[in-house]
Parts: C-alpha cells; structure tokens; sequence
C-alpha cells in the first residue's frame, strides 16, 4: 500500500488540535495559574536561596531566574501525550491505523505540534509577560541570540518528541508503557536543568550529563538566549542537538519497524 | 396475595444547572449557577404483587430509569413514597439492597479486566452468600445461561449478548427475591435476546421472584410479562394487561398496497372505518381497525377489483401506540 | 472483622487488574516513587552548594519533606476514591455501591485503594523519615514518637477531609475537577517548604483555608524548634495532631447531609 505524503493533510491535523483546544477556554486559565503557581514558587525559592547576595558561583539571580522562566515556561508547553500508542493498542485499533493511507507518526507528530503551538500562545507567553512585569527578566543577550535561541528551542522539542517515540513504541510490547514514562519524565525533570539549571548541578553529575541528550533540550536554548553560549559558538550545540535527533530517531525507527510488524503478525 | 412494592404519589424533580457558553458563562455556573428543573418522573403509583411480572414501556427518557432508581434505592422520590419488601428503600438501604437485584443494560457491574468469575467471587464476599448456596446458585445459573465457555474470561473479551448473562448472574447470585432490569436487551441480536427473554420467564414462573422490567421493546414484555404500565412523559398513562393493550390501542392496522397502475381508489374510502393515509402514485396506505373490519376480506376485495402486485400488512410499533394513547388520554 | 477481609479480597482484585499488564505493574510503584523523588533530589543538589534555606539545612528539610510523602501514601490507600470522585460517579459506580448491602464510604474506600501507588509514596516518605530522623540531632523518646504518629494520621486525615469536602461539594455542583485542582493541587505545591519562606496570605492559606501547614509544618516544628517558629502561635504545634480528626468530623456531617442531593447519572 501506499501511503500519500502530503504536507497539507498534516497541517490540517495540527490545524484541528489548535482550534479545538481553543474551545476550553476556562482550561487554558486554569493552565495559566498552575504554570504562574509553579514559576511564582521557584522564584521565591530561589530569591530565599539567594537571600543578599546578588552573584552566587559566578551566576546572577537574574540568569537564574530567566533559565527558570524559559526552560520551565517551554517545559510546560512541551507536553506530550506519551499514551497515544499505548491506547491504540490497548483497545485494538492499532491494525486499523496501520492501514489507512496516512503515515500515523506523522498524524502523531502533526496533532501534538497543534498542541505545543497552542500552549506556547496561551500559556507560555502570556506567563512569561505577566511575569516580566514583577520580576527581572532578562532579555535576550542579542537579536541574533534571540534568533538562535528559537532554532534551539526548536531542536530541543525535537529531541524530546524523539525520546517521547521511543517510549510510545515500547507499548508494541508492554501494551501500558505508564510506568515507563514517568520514570523517562524523573530523568527529564533531573537532568534537563528544567528545574534545577545545570550550573548547579554536582560536577560529578555533570559531567555524565555531557553524554545524555537531556541538557539539549532546554538548558541549550536557555544558554544561547542568556549569551551565556556566544553566537559563535552555537554551531557546536546546534549539531551536537542535530546528532541527538538523529540517533534518536534511528532508535526509534528500527523499534517502529518491529513493533509494526508484531502487530500485523498478530492479526490485529 | 402479598404486596411486594407500593408507590405513592411519586414524583422526582432533577435540578439540571443550565450551561452558559464562553468564558464568562463558565465563570458564572461556577460561582453563580443557574438551574432549571425538569420532571422525570410526575405522579405515578402502582403496586406490584409478589410473583408479579411488570413491564414499564415507554419512549426514551420517558421517565423509566429514573422509576427503577427510586425503587431500588439509589434515588430518593422528591415526593410520594416507595414501600417495598416492608422496607423504605433509601432509608434502610442496607436491610433492602440484601433482597433485591438490578440489572442495567447499559453498564455492566463486572470487572473489564478480570475473569468473570472473580468479580463473582467477590460479589459472594460482598453479599456475605453462604458457600454452599453461593455454589449451587453458580452452578445453576452457568447452566441455564450457559456461561461455561466464557467465565474464565474477562469482560472486555465477551460479546454483548455473553457480557448481558454474565451481568444477569452476577446480580441474582445473592436469590434475591425481588429483581429489577432496565433495558436488559438493548443493543441485542433477536438470538441473544431470545435467550434472556427466556431466562427471565423461567426466573419468574419457575423460582418465583418477582419482575421489574423496561424496555422500549414491545417483543420482550409480550413474551415476559403479563402486565404492562407505560410511562409517558413522566406520568403513567396504562396500567393493565398486555392482552388488554393490544385489543385497546394496538388494534390498528397499516395495509400498504402496490397497484399495477395508479387507480383511483375513493370507492374503498367510502367504508367509514377504513382511513387512507397516503397515495404516491401506484402505492397507497390504509389505516382500519382489526375490530371493525376483517382483513381477509378486504384483501379479498382489492384482489377482485384491482391488479395488485404487492401488499404489507403491519402493527404499528409500540412508539406508536405509546404516542396514541398519549394523544387520546385514556 | 468480616469488613477488614472484604478490604483485602477488594484490593487483591484491583492489584490482579493490574498485573494484567506484568511489566507495567511491576515498574508501577517504583515509578511512582522515583517520580516524587525527583523534587528531593533537585533539593538535596540544591542545597550541596548552597547550604540553606531560611536556616533550614538539607536534613531538616527531608524531615518536613517526609510528612507530606507518608501522609500521601496513606491518603490515597483510602481516598482515591474521593479524590477522583467526579470520574466515578459519571461512570455510574455510586449508583452500584448504592445497590450493595455494605456501607458507601465502605465500598468507595476499598475498590479504589491504589496500593502501587501508596507504596510508592510511602516508602519515599518512610525512607526520608526514618534517614533524616536520625540526622537531626533530636532525642527520641515515646512521646516524641507517638507525637510523630498521631500528626500522620491527622495529616492523613486532614487531607481526605478535603477530598471528601470537595467529593460532597459534587452532588450540589456541576463540576468539582477544577475545585479540586485549585485547592488541593495547587496549594500542595507550595507545602513542603518551610512555611516561613512564604508571604502572608500564602501562609493565611496554609494555616487556615487548606490547612497543609498541620501537615507537615508545624508536626515538624514540635520536633526541630526552628528560629522561624515565633512567626506562628506556638499552640499550633499542640494542636496539629488534632486538627485532622476536628475537619475530617466535619466533613463527613457534611458528606452526610450533601448524599441526599445525589441524583445518579442520566443516560
Ligand atoms: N441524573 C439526572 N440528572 C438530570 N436529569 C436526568 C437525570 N436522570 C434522568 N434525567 C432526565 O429525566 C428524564 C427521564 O430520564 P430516564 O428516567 O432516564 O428515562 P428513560 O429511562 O425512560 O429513558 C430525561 O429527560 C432525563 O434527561
Ligand atoms: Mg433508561
């Protein structure tokens, strides 16, 4: 069978997860409070952390602040549903997917960017301008950061749908991959610097989290708005995050295989 | 003979909030809700012998569900009164839900992911069944309803038809002597509805429990039942025999005829109890009363006076009738 | 007696439906339990460089950490059920507990005891507790210990009571999920950390509106005697241990008096 690539039936998909989120509009207030609570005590915590002091190690409250923002900002837009395939093949209608003439990880992908573009409008934006109004936000280093900071952003959100796949195509074999996610999410929320940017992190810790994906994710783009990574030197990161995506996704593409072919041997 | 349940007066009100669209509406039924208030249920009293078999026919959200909930117990009457089994449903709850079972078709009280027979084995421990009983009650109702095959499976692998004994069994392993069902054959194939039909008369006639039953299916009260209430709108509108509603509201008849041409067909008219009701080109219907006329002769007569080359005879369904009695008051 | 064993028949059914899926299962609690550890460990690198919080030091902040992590493990044994009160009633299970011959609150309780997660909690809280016990510099004795039980179970009780507010608050409402999200969810947010790092109303909430400082604060307090302590009455660390069973009576008057509203699900 064939399957039609065609960029505008996927559009159509992102397109339609967009506007029905928009439907829910006392959920997206509710999504504003709980990221503002969220941020509003990170905040706080750190300004205890820091009490007088206006440089801790080298770095500034208000470095700390503005990693905070935007990784836990972006941290909270970048939700994906980890049960897309889980569900499919838990109530069987897997096989049936499998055969209409759409790719399904495109349908997959498509319909989660229509999420995450939805939340980036109205959650993190919203936040991040209401906040800059009550704390010291910085700006972006340069206009140049800025730009490279979005194409950074970009990447990091690829690497975390890449690792994301991975664990959705685990349910081939274990049907309900839940405990998997979270235990994928502890590593995320530790080691991505999302929570705790990684200047703090033990060096011990650090240096292992050289050679794992997660500080990709957000804790590069955080680097590259702040300048703390010079323009100059993003090319190194940019294929350093290039490299994770496509290790990962080759990963998770030999998984897609066999679990595919699980399935059909199955007979649905 | 004894009193098995007396309603008084019912009637059940429902407090429905009234959604308001947008933001502000959303903020407003959270803070300032806005309600309406819809009868369910309107006036409606019966009282039911032990032995009994009833059916409440009636359209959909005619009231039904909600009669059967007030009369087990799960929802209190806004007014009137429940006796049953000597009890007060709501109030001793406990003493009363021990004696009685239900069934709903619509949700199953079975585990989805468990073999049946767990989630029997745990109904055993709830209703404190005595193990030897609890045996005997098993072992029959595998047989009658014939659960072998299927009782080491869970839920989520039966069809309707398996899903709907299993669910039967479970609420009648405790011999309750009273049993409700709410639309136990809905969604059905005629095969698997049969089975349940026949069930529920050999519940009735052979252990004597007593048989609450709705359904907008005409087919199951006619073959479990002899005694029929219909609910319309919340009040009920008859109470009596199946037999009795048939020769009283279900008498007429629909004849649809197809004529080789388009004929012009006053002179049949002109009998008085016979009602045309349309004409399109070469097929036209009829409307006449079983009483008044007999059928055989008048098909008897259009085969001698016209060329008819196709001819239905039919009941009208029990939507009808419900609507008609309701039209005409009773 | 014949109750207790219903409970564990109860629970065993859940955990078989659960090993339906065996991998899954097996990981469930450890997931759980390395979930909630993610914010301990982001703590515990914290203060490796920076030493305190508001005179709070990591060991002292694991002891009040402890508090929240237990107690939630014991919740949601017995309340997940309320907690998640909405769904079940939607899903027309009230209307079945209604139809059994045992008591409601019975039967919410033991179908939905949620063992692998309760484990998970637990054995985080148990774990914190029993390490920074021992850290602290504190001389136990029975009535510190007994303090320390009878403030868990208050915790525990002082939460349900919410659940169970908010689970009553249901039959009246339309919607309660958002309820629940705002007063539990999010307020538990800021518990945990020493509630003097807080603004006033912030702590006007925790004492008073969603009492999680009896929680954790000030059963902690009774032990540790914090500087920060003089902030707040000091008859709350006396009275924390109590504070649970007063709001839990409440709340189930008002559980009681609410359940004649209920009116079932329509189709
Ligand atoms: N829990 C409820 N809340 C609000 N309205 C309800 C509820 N249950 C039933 N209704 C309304 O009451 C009427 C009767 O419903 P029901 O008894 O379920 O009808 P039936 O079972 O005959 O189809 C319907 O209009 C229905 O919408
Ligand atoms: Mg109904």
């Amino acid at each position: 069978m064939t399957k039609v690539f065609n960029i505008s039936v996927y559009l159509a998909f992102t397109k339609t997860v967009f506007l029905s989120k928009m439907v829910y509009k006392f959920d997206y207030l509710m999504g504003i409070l709980n990221t503002c609570i969220q941020l509003f005590i990170a905040c706080l915590i750190w300004k205890t952390l820091y009490g007088a002091q206006e440089i801790f190690n080298g770095i500034s409250f208000s470095m700390v602040v503005t990693t905070i923002m935007i990784s836990q900002g972006l941290a909270n837009a970048y939700t994906i549903n980890d049960q897309m395939v889980s569900k499919k093949v838990h109530d069987g209608t897997i096989a049936y997917t499998l055969l209409l003439p759409i790719n399904f990880r495109g349908q997959m992908f498509a319909e989660t960017l229509g999420e995450i573009l939805f939340r980036l409008i109205s959650n993190f934006l919203p936040t991040i301008i209401l906040f800059s109004f009550v704390i010291d936000i910085l700006p972006p280093d340069s206009f140049v950061s800025f730009l490279f900071f979005i194409v950074s952003a970009v990447l990091g959100f690829l690497v975390l749908w890449m690792i994301s796949s991975i664990v959705q195509f685990f349910a081939f074999w274990m049907i309900s991959v839940w405990s998997l996610s979270t235990i994928k999410n502890v590593f995320i929320t530790v080691l991505s610097g999302a929570v705790l940017p990684l200047w703090f992190m033990p060096d011990s810790i650090l240096k292992w989290i050289e050679y794992t994906p997660f500080s990709s994710i957000y804790f590069v783009p955080s680097r590259i708005y702040l300048g703390d990574i010079a323009p100059a030197d993003v090319g190194e990161f940019f294929i350093k995050q290039s490299l994770w995506i496509i290790a990962l996704y080759l990963i998770s593409h030999v998984m897609w295989l066999k679990g595919k072919k699980r399935i059909v041997i199955q007979g649905g | 003979m004894e009193t098995v349940i007396e309603g008084k007066r019912l009637k059940k009100t429902f407090k429905i909030s009234k959604r308001e669209k947008g933001l502000f509406g959303h903020l407003a039924n959270l803070f300032l809700p806005k309600y309406i208030h819809k009868k369910a249920v309107d006036d409606i009293s019966f009282t039911i012998k032990k032995g009994d078999a009833v059916g409440f026919i009636g359209a959909n959200g005619a009231g039904k569900s909600t009669t059967i909930k007030m009369l087990s117990g799960i929802l209190s009457p806004t007014e009137g009164s429940v006796t049953a089994l000597g009890l007060s449903p709501d109030k001793d709850r406990i003493e009363y839900v021990a004696k009685i079972g239900a069934i709903f078709g619509q949700k199953s009280q079975l585990s989805w992911d468990l073999p049946i027979i767990d989630s029997f084995d745990l109904l055993q421990k709830i209703y404190r069944i005595p193990d030897q009983k609890y045996q005997e009650n098993l072992a029959m109702f595998t047989k009658i309803l014939d659960m072998k095959s299927f009782i080491e499976q869970p839920v989520r692998q039966l069809s309707l038809g398996q899903r709907m004994r299993a669910d039967i069994a479970a609420a009648l392993l405790h011999s309750p002597e009273l049993v409700f069902f709410d639309e136990p054959t809905i969604g059905l194939d005629v095969v698997a509805k049969e089975k349940i039909r026949e069930f529920i008369r050999y519940m009735n006639k052979e252990l004597g429990v007593t048989i609450i039953f709705t359904t907008h299916d005409m087919q199951d009260i006619e073959k479990t039942c002899e005694r029929l209430i219909i609910i319309d709108q919340g009040k009920k509108i008859y109470d009596g025999t199946v037999a009795g509603i048939k020769t009283h509201f279900g008498s007429e008849r629909k004849l649809v005829v197809k004529f080789e041409q388009d004929y012009d067909i006053s002179e049949v008219a002109k009998t008085p109890s016979i009602k045309i009701i349309s004409k399109k080109d070469r097929s036209k219907e009829f409307l006449f009363k079983n009483e008044d006329i007999e059928v055989k002769s008048l098909i008897q007569y259009l085969f001698e006076n016209y060329q008819v080359s196709d001819l239905t005879i039919s009941e009208p369904d029990i939507e009808e009738i419900v609507r008609d009695i309701y039209d005409k008051g009773i | 007696m014949d109750t207790f064993a219903l409970f564990i028949h109860y629970s065993l059914i859940t955990i078989k439906s659960r090993f339906q899926y065996k991998v899954d299962a097996i990981f469930r609690s450890l997931a759980v339990f390395l979930r909630e550890s993610a914010s301990i460990i982001i703590i515990y690198f914290m203060l490796l460089k920076f030493e305190n919080i508001n005179g709070w030091n990591i060991d002292e902040l694991l002891f009040l950490f402890s508090f929240i992590f237990f107690t939630y493990g014991l919740l949601i044994l017995f309340f997940t059920g309320f907690r998640d009160f909405e769904n079940m009633v939607n899903k027309g299970s009230l209307d079945r507990f209604l139809l059994r011959p045992r008591g409601l609150v019975f039967q919410i309780i033991s179908s939905n005891a949620d063992w692998f997660a309760a484990i998970g909690h637990g054995c985080l809280g148990l774990v914190l507790f029993i390490y920074s016990a021992g850290q602290i510099n504190v001389d136990w004795n029975t009535t510190l210990v007994l303090y320390c039980i009878v403030s868990v179970i208050s915790g525990v009780l002082i939460q349900g009571a919410l659940f169970l507010f908010i689970a009553s608050l249901s039959f009246t409402l339309i919607k309660v999920t958002n309820i629940r999200n705002i007063l539990y969810w999010n307020t538990r947010k800021f518990a945990g950390y020493p509630l003097s790092i807080f603004h006033g109303s912030i702590q006007f909430l925790l004492i008073y509106i969603v009492p999680f400082a009896f929680v954790n604060y000030f059963p902690a307090q009774f032990i540790l005697r914090k500087a920060d302590l003089i902030d707040f009455p000091i008859a709350y660390i006396y009275i924390a241990p109590c504070v649970g069973f007063v709001l839990y009576a409440l709340s189930y008057c008002y559980w009681r008096y609410s359940l004649r509203f209920y009116k079932s699900t329509g189709n």
